[in-house]
């Protein structure tokens, strides 16, 4: 990369800009909350020791540090590097050269967004931690969409010619209100719940819980009602709490979603309370992820992503495209992403199944944990340990729901290749459907497995920089495996290749 | 699909063998401590957990170097790196020169002994990465030099 020293002497005649002061307010709050904890503790110790001062003292402190946090952090954008300074006792300068900006997001949280301020969020690709990142927090709400315009610009327009008209955006997709009855059918709202319930026991509510008179005669009548009742009914009341987390989590993080469409950038804005919005540059789409998660798939629903060079799903960066949302939507939109990415066929085309060896393999991997489950039960019966009736009652449900899964698993399972485009799909419970652009694949590994080879199936790994870095490819006959790696990527097999 | 044509160093049978030794010395060193501690070695659990890890260790040290020496394979052509490698399980795998980041050589300390390398070439995919292990050092830096040059001669971001 050429820099010429005139632009960066130019940079350097830059002034530092601050953010925006209306951050005044916003910094005190968000410090303040961050050591709450501590401002508790320091309150209690206050009162408890009839000194106020303590507490004050501690509050004080913080408003400070909040307002050095503003004076200590300037930014500016340079024709070369975009630069942040910032620390109040460490100082730190951040430097980004401009043609290694991926990605613009923008978000706003409730308190941003009652003064009219968004942060602005730059990523490069690369691993960064929080620390690292190039996060402008946060400026006037107004100014920001022109601002990552400009810092998108080089990354996705060529220069300017003047006289082309300007991008008309269109719309691809639009929230529903409806589409919240799809929020219970995934497991967050039970992990959730779980989440919550362990941290009320680690402070020790369990104990007073059961303590408590109500709940003590609740367990007498749960004595008198028989065990399972209860087991049910408390099953039927985490349910129907999980549900309802579920759905407003849903809301607030997915509520009023839209997808733009500018022919070269996708934007993706969000959230109901916190909004987010995100720009998927169309050079770096690589393809989609279909998810179909078994509950998901059983109420119709279906949720979406976008496969990115420079977003990477390993480590949790999001390029959704859409949540949770009717299965057909979904399907659409991936025609449409596809389409105007360059697919110049079905992509709901039904798919190749595997044969008789992968469909063996599907019900054994299935089947034989839970096979290896009750023989260890046998033994250890056979040993004389008793076992209640209820357990073996429980593995024979195992057992019929593995040879399900193993059944779905297999009907899932295929693969497509498209002229320039692979697709690929496998799983059950978390069902996905890969459509990867064959020109974002940049090597293939073929593997075996002992087993494999006796079955004569392999599985072929596309690896490529973009989404999670390796497609898959589960359970393809070995004679067909390089036959699909020449189809997606002809000339891959090189000198070997016959 | 053809195989890759080349092998690596006939040495390399003797580099996985030393370092599978090295591996299960602190296990036999553990078992010794636990029978000097626990004072009666001839009772049947220590007999029984060292026969067992003599068995496992001996097909370890001698079986498992012989069977990857017979399956591990590499070729670089002008365009393509392409490898076989594993034993138990096993795995081809092909990535173009052009999409080549970074060629790296490793020499572990028993590697310098027997006059080992081992080059690895990284692709900006963490799947793609493709390692050639157990090279003469001599072939290892003339691969080195070679890829080097071919990848210098392609444009491109390699993403």
């Amino acid at each position: 990369m050429s820099t010429d020293p005139e632009l960066l002497a130019a940079e350097e005649q830059q002034p530092w800009l601050r953010l925006d002061k209306r951050m005044l307010l916003v910094h005190p709050v968000t410090e303040a909350v961050k050591v709450l904890p501590i401002l508790l503790v320091s309150f209690v110790v206050g009162t408890q020791s009839g000194n106020h001062l303590w507490g004050l003292g501690v509050l004080v402190l913080v408003l400070v540090f909040a307002v050095l946090r503003w004076f200590t952090t300037s930014y500016r954008i340079g024709p070369v590097h975009v630069q942040l300074r910032s620390g109040v006792f460490q100082k730190k300068l951040l430097s980004v050269p401009r043609s290694r900006i991926r990605s613009v997001d923008i978000e706003a949280g409730v308190l941003h967004r009652i003064l009219g301020l968004s942060i602005l969020r730059i990523g490069t690709g690369q691993q960064a931690d929080q620390g690292e990142r190039f996060e402008l927090n946060a400026l006037d709400a107004t100014a920001v969409p022109e601002l990552r315009e400009l810092l998108l610009q080089r990354v996705t327009r060529a220069a300017d010619i003047p006289g082309t008209p300007p991008p008309v955006e269109t719309e691809i997709a639009h929230w529903r209100t409806s589409w919240v009855r799809y929020a219970p059918f995934s497991f967050t709202g039970v992990v959730t719940i779980a989440a919550a319930v362990g941290v009320l026991f680690q402070y020790g509510l369990g104990e007073r819980l059961a303590d408590s008179t109500v709940i003590s005669q609740g367990i007498d009548s749960a004595e008198r009602l028989g065990i399972a009742v209860v087991i049910i009914f408390g099953l039927v009341l985490l349910l129907i709490v999980a549900s309802l987390f579920a759905c407003a989590r849903y809301l607030i993080a997915y509520g009023n979603l839209t997808v733009t469409d500018d022919g070269t950038r996708l934007h993706v804005a969000h959230g109901l309370l916190r909004t987010r919005s995100t720009t998927l540059d169309r050079n770096r789409l690589r393809g989609t992820s279909l998810s179909e998660p078994l509950l998901l798939r059983v109420a119709k629903g279906a949720r979406l992503d976008a496969i990115m060079t420079g977003v990477s799903a390993e480590k949790k960066e999001s390029s959704l495209l859409l949540p949770q949302a009717p299965a057909d939507e979904a399907r659409r939109m991936m025609t449409v992403v596809l389409g105007e990415a360059g697919m110049h066929a079905d992509a709901r085309k039904p798919l190749q199944s595997h044969g008789p060896a992968a469909r063996q393999r599907r019900y054994v991997r299935a089947v034989v944990p839970v096979l290896v489950l009750a023989a260890g039960l046998g033994v250890a019966r056979a040993f004389g340990a008793p076992i209640p009736p209820l357990v073996w009652a429980t593995t024979m449900l195992l057992l019929i729901g593995a040879v399900l899964v193993g059944w779905d698993r297999y009907r899932s399972l295929g693969h497509a290749v498209l002229p320039g485009w692979l697709i690929t799909q496998h799983g059950s419970l978390d069902r996905k459907r890969h459509s990867v652009e064959a020109a974002g694949i940049i090597g293939w590994t073929v593997r075996q497995t002992f087993f494999q080879r006796r079955a004569g199936v392999a599985t072929i790994v596309a690896a490529t920089p973009a989404g999670v870095g390796h497609y898959e490819i589960l359970d393809i006959p070995i004679e067909q495996a390089w036959a699909l790696v020449e189809g997606v990527t002809p000339g891959a097999g090189d000198i070997w290749a016959r | 699909m053809t195989d890759p044509a080349w092998r690596p160093s006939p040495r390399a049978k003797q580099l996985w063998a030393i370092n599978a030794a090295l591996m299960w010395l602190p296990l036999f060193l553990a078992q010794l401590v636990w029978a000097v501690i626990a004072g009666d070695v001839t009772t049947w659990p220590h007999v029984a957990v060292f026969a067992a890890s003599v068995v496992v260790a001996a097909a370890h040290i001698i079986v498992v170097p012989v069977w990857r020496y017979r399956v591990h394979r590499w070729e670089i052509s002008d365009s393509a790196v392409y490898t076989r490698t594993g034993w138990f399980d096993q795995e081809r795998r092909i990535a173009p020169i052009s999409r080549v980041q970074t060629v790296d050589t490793e020499r572990g300390p028993i590697d310098r002994m027997l006059g080992l390398s081992t080059v690895t070439v990284t692709t900006a995919s963490s799947a793609g990465a493709v390692k050639i292990t157990a090279l003469d050092k001599d072939v290892a830096d003339r691969t080195v030099a070679q890829l080097t040059d071919i990848a210098g001669r392609t444009l491109g971001d390699a993403t």
